[in-house]
């Protein structure tokens, strides 16, 4: 258990670490599906299959393949590599992202006594999720129904206007 | 129907002829006489219909004088009229006063003029046998003048102007004759002040009439001090400030005797209130009738034309301060015996009040004075300037010892045959072509034949020739003050003297001999011996002229040489010249009583022909024709230019010349104090400038400093740092909206993690427990 | 569906049956891996996606970092489910398929309007994008 976790854990991080610091953007994507991955495995050693599946689904396989087509799509003429960001930008962007977590990190060390007294743990099936689904939470589930069907045709309302200007 | 109900229209109508003669142009002078002519002879007729109704005696508007006539209690105040009440005269009154000659004619009309609250203003009119007869003497004079003035002034070019004046100053003239109120008389009293030093300065281009006109003005106006604090004084006093009011004017006895009770003390002398009143009264007087020391405006006032001579400087204006005093009379002459109020021209041994000695001394000093300077002048208006003014002081005198009737006698005589003396001056002034230096004439008997006649007989009137209207009025005033001072009396007497000299010498200069000036034509000239004082005949006018006159007609140059004036310019000398020699048989005792007395002023005392001063006065007259004959007969003028009687005088001579200086004397003291207080008050002027200057240039000062260092330094810049402070700031925090997304994410995540230490620290309490587990 | 009855199980019904182990009972195990890591590993993650936002100059990817947020968030509330049992049982989990759901729908529009960016200015570079300047 605490293998896996560690396992995962760092193949997430790795992956997240490759995703925003290589200069290959195309090397960035695939380190974002590596992330996903680890993601999954996660969601695994906490008990959590059916998310794990559902995140494998849904990211590796549409957002993963959505920002590989739309960096394909917006490469640049002369290669992969974009422009170039400064020491600056990155000193302050690590100096941000080292106090977001650190601020995070100090209050789960500070709760760790609270959060570490467990009672028990929960698991659940499948079906136990559709029963939720359809009983509890069907509303929101149409909301996002509605949702998705808005976004979906947003974007394609947005990425078809020039294609119908340029005929 | 009462003229008394028209008086208003005497003064009125010159009036309104000076307020058209304003607006008519300078071409129109014809017009312009018309109207002055026109408009006085419509006064003069008004004037003799109240003079007519003067005559009657009889109704009588005031309770009878204190004389011994008793009236019946409760039937005083017959026919009043005074706004419009009319009440019947008692008809036991109406009796006695048919009988009785000793009333005088009064009639009044009064009319509120201002309303003060409860207090009404009165003014009035009055027609009484004193206002008759200056109305008749000053209307018909100044037609006569007129008359002349329209030969004289025809070829001026501002004689529309002339008449205007002229107009204006009738009118007010004879407004004062017929005021019933003493701030009216006041009113036109300075009107005719104001109309003197017009028409005195009437060629005010030249420098000398300037001055004259000024002087004129300031010194009157020196007078009227005094007669403005008299009229006050008497105001506080009365309360009223109307003559005649149905009992309560102010020369009425209820408030005579009521001024004459009280007493005061002027720097150590008694006096009762009336006498002091009425001193300060005849200070104005002193001022317009040129009484010394106020006297030194009237030869200068010869500076204008020769008719505003005639009638302002010698028969009118002049007298207004004489008929004042006259007016005001029993103000003068009041005083309080045994609990009584006594008048003292009533009472046959008159003993003048100290208001009336006082008027007598000056009016004596001034005839001496100015007869003395008449003698040692040259210019013909001047001689008889002086000698006005000595007439003047004749006629003061007269009043001043209670000769009340003697004096105003004397003005009216004295106006009609001054006025002859200088019309007829002007005639030879005219003829010689505006020559005044009598040095420079001479011979004109023969040359102005009708000029000299009536010059003769204004001459011989002055004089006091028997039988002349001078000679009786003069005599009044000379008995009258025989009878109160024995020095006022001979102090008159050679007064009498001095005036036959100097007028002599005028006859002399002007007349006999050879004309001294341009050149001659041949006429003979020789000494025409004058009548003398004994002979009776007057000389009639006359008619026939020589043959100069029937060609020459005015305007028309004879080479330089003298000639006669035309027909409208001698008509009124000679007129004024019948009654010149007719006037004085009103006075005289000898045809059925003292007519003028009886009519004038029947309360007074008469005193009894007296042949002593008769003969006195006529003797010294006789003496100083003689001694000037003596002097002057053969030769009027010195071969080199000078009088025969300088070298004899020498010094004297010199000093009456300058008239004894007092015009120096004056300029070395009073003006000069005058001027020493204008710089003074100049340099005060000067440093209250400075001062003005100083606080101005200050405030500028201050003000630059402000601006700079307040407007500029700290608003502006004030102003100007916040805003920019703003603007800054501003572009300051606009940097933040950069535009770029991944900043405001690194904010925003720097936000979060602040919030989360916030809450972290705000909940301490609740963790701290478990950080040591 | 996995179930391992212990004796404390109270509810021996199939439908609502969870189990809850206990905790704490063997002893000398290494220490168990509990939500505090989870937490820790997602607030990691999270800092690491936060910094490739704000930090990377290509808009795709800054996309790509947000999608590594969600995960971190994702992988806290499952944590959350997996740790802190709630009466309705299933609610994490709930949570967190509608969270991948939204992501993803985001994902897309965002992805879109990154194309659109791209035709107009022919470019994808954030720095580029500044025409909201103030």
């Amino acid at each position: 258990m605490t293998f896996a976790f560690c396992f995962f854990a760092v193949v997430s991080v790795v992956g997240a670490v490759c995703a925003m610091t290589l200069r290959n953007v195309v090397h960035c994507v695939l380190a974002a599906i590596l992330f996903f991955f680890g993601i999954a495995g996660l969601f695994v050693t906490l008990h959590a299959e059916f998310i794990a599946a559902i995140q494998v689904l849904v990211y590796v396989g549409a957002v993963g393949v959505l920002l590989a087509l739309a960096i394909l799509l917006t490469r640049h003429i002369t290669g992969t590599e974009g422009p170039k960001e400064t020491m600056k930008k990155w000193s302050r962007g690590i100096l941000t992202g080292g106090a977001v977590f650190f601020a995070l990190a100090a209050a789960i060390w500070i709760e760790k006594g609270w959060l570490a007294k467990k009672t028990a743990v929960s698991t659940g099936s499948v079906r136990q999720l559709g029963e939720v689904m359809m009983e509890k939470f069907v509303l929101p589930l149409e909301v996002v129904a509605v949702l998705l069907t808005a976004a979906m045709v947003g974007a394609i309302v947005i990425a078809m206007e020039e294609f119908v200007k340029k005929k | 129907m009462r003229a008394i109900d028209y008086i208003w229209l005497i003064p009125l109508f010159p009036l309104v002829a000076a307020g058209l003669q304003a607006f008519l142009k300078r071409p129109q002078k014809r017009v312009s006489m018309f109207l002055s002519i026109a408009a006085m002879t419509a006064a003069l007729v008004v004037s003799l219909w109240a003079f007519k109704d003067t005559l009657g005696g009889g109704h009588h508007d005031e309770p009878a004088k204190p004389n011994g006539k008793e009236m019946p209690a409760g039937s005083h105040a017959a026919e009043v009229r005074n706004g419009g009440a009319k009440l019947k005269p008692a008809p036991e009154y109406e009796e006695l006063a048919k009988k009785s000659e000793h009333v005088t004619y009064r009639a009044t009309h009064n009319f509120p003029w201002i309303t003060m609250g409860a207090h009404d203003l009165k003014l009035g009119f009055v027609n009484d046998p004193m206002t008759a007869i200056m109305l008749v003497m000053v209307t018909f004079v100044g037609l006569m003048i007129f008359i002349f003035s329209t030969g004289y002034m025809g070829e001026d070019e501002n004689a529309t102007r002339f008449f205007c004046f002229l107009s204006l100053f009738a009118a007010s003239m004879l407004g004062l004759v017929v005021s019933n109120n003493l701030l009216m008389l006041f009113m036109c009293w300075e009107l005719v002040g104001l109309c003197s030093y017009l028409l005195i300065g009437f060629w005010y281009f030249k420098p000398s009439a300037a001055e004259a006109m000024k002087k004129a003005f300031i010194t009157t106006r020196i007078g009227d001090i005094g007669f403005f604090i008299g009229i006050l004084w008497l105001y506080a006093k009365s309360g009223t400030l109307l003559f005649y009011d149905n009992g309560a004017g102010i020369l009425e006895d209820a408030n005579v005797a009521k001024l004459a009770a009280e007493n005061m003390s002027f720097f150590g002398v008694y006096m009762s209130v009336s006498s002091a009143i009425a001193i300060c009264l005849f200070i104005g007087a002193m001022g317009k009738s040129a009484q010394f020391p106020l006297h030194v405006w009237l030869p200068d006032a010869m500076e204008g034309p020769t008719p505003v001579s005639a009638l302002i400087h010698a028969a009118t204006m002049v007298a207004a301060g004489v008929f004042m005093v006259g007016r005001m009379y029993p103000i003068f002459d009041a005083s309080i015996v045994d609990g009584q109020l006594v008048h003292a021209m009533t009472q046959a041994h008159p003993h003048p009040t100290p208001a009336l000695t006082f008027v007598m001394w000056v009016g004596a000093i001034t005839a001496v004075f100015a007869a003395t300077i008449g003698v040692a002048q040259n210019d013909v208006k001047r001689v008889l300037a002086y000698s006005t003014c000595s007439q003047l002081g004749f006629m003061m005198m007269g009043l001043g010892a209670v000769g009340f009737v003697a004096g105003m006698f004397h003005l009216i005589t004295h106006a009609f045959f001054k006025a002859l003396l200088f019309l007829g001056s002007g005639a030879v002034i005219h003829g010689c072509h505006h020559e005044q230096d009598m040095a420079r004439m001479g011979g004109l008997k023969k040359l102005m034949p009708i000029t000299f006649v009536v010059y003769l007989i204004g001459m011989l009137a002055l004089v006091g020739a028997p039988l002349t209207s001078g000679f009786f009025s003069k005599d009044e005033i000379l008995l009258a003050a025989f009878h109160t001072n024995r020095i006022v009396f001979a102090m008159g007497v050679f007064g009498a003297f001095l005036t036959a000299f100097y007028m002599t010498r005028q006859m002399y200069m002007v007349f006999a001999g050879e004309y001294r000036g341009g050149d001659l034509h041949g006429h003979d000239a020789h000494a025409h011996e004058k009548h003398g004082a004994q002979a009776g005949t007057p000389v009639p006018p006359d008619d026939g002229h020589g043959e100069h006159d029937k060609r020459d007609d005015h305007g028309h140059s004879h080479g330089g040489m003298p000639h006669e004036v035309p027909k409208h310019m001698w008509m009124p000398l000679a007129a004024l010249a019948v009654f010149a020699l007719l006037l004085g048989f009103l006075g005289t005792p000898f045809i059925g009583g003292n007519l003028w007395h009886h009519y004038l002023a029947p309360e007074s005392a008469a005193h009894d022909v007296n042949w002593m001063v008769m003969g006195i006065a006529t003797g010294a007259g006789l003496i100083g024709f003689l001694l000037s004959r003596a002097i002057y007969g053969k030769r009027a003028v010195l071969a080199d230019g000078s009088d025969p009687l300088q070298s004899k005088l020498g010094g004297v001579w010199t000093l009456l010349n300058n008239k004894w200086y007092v015009d120096e004397i004056y300029g070395a003291t009073v003006v000069r104090v005058n001027w020493i207080c204008a710089a003074l008050f100049r340099g005060v002027d000067a440093s209250i400038d400075w001062t003005l200057h100083a606080i101005s240039w200050v405030t500028i000062g201050i003000s630059s400093i402000w601006r700079w260092v307040g407007d500029e330094f700290l608003i502006n810049g004030g102003v100007d740092t916040v805003s920019e402070g703003v603007r800054g700031t501003g572009s300051g925090f606009s940097s933040v909206q950069s535009g770029k997304v991944q900043n405001y994410l690194r904010i925003v995540g720097w936000g979060a993690v602040g919030l989360v230490l916030v809450v972290l620290f705000l909940t301490r309490e609740h963790w701290e427990h478990w950080l040591s587990k | 569906m996995e179930s391992r009855e212990g004796d404390s199980c109270p509810d021996k019904s199939r439908q609502e049956c969870c189990v809850y182990e206990r905790i704490g009972e063997r002893e000398g195990e290494l220490k168990m891996i509990g939500l505090e890591h989870y937490l820790i590993l997602s607030a990691l993650l999270f800092a690491i996606g936060l910094l490739g936002v704000v930090t990377r100059r290509n808009a795709v990817i800054v996309l790509l970092g947000v999608e590594i947020m969600f995960n971190a968030a994702n992988l806290s509330l499952v944590g959350f489910w997996r740790f802190r049992p709630d009466a309705l049982a299933m609610t994490g989990q709930m949570f967190t398929l509608f969270s991948i759901t939204i992501a993803a729908a985001e994902a897309a529009v965002g992805l879109a309007l990154v194309i659109a960016i791209y035709r107009h200015y022919k470019s994808v570079d954030v720095e580029e994008m500044t025409t909201l300047k103030g």
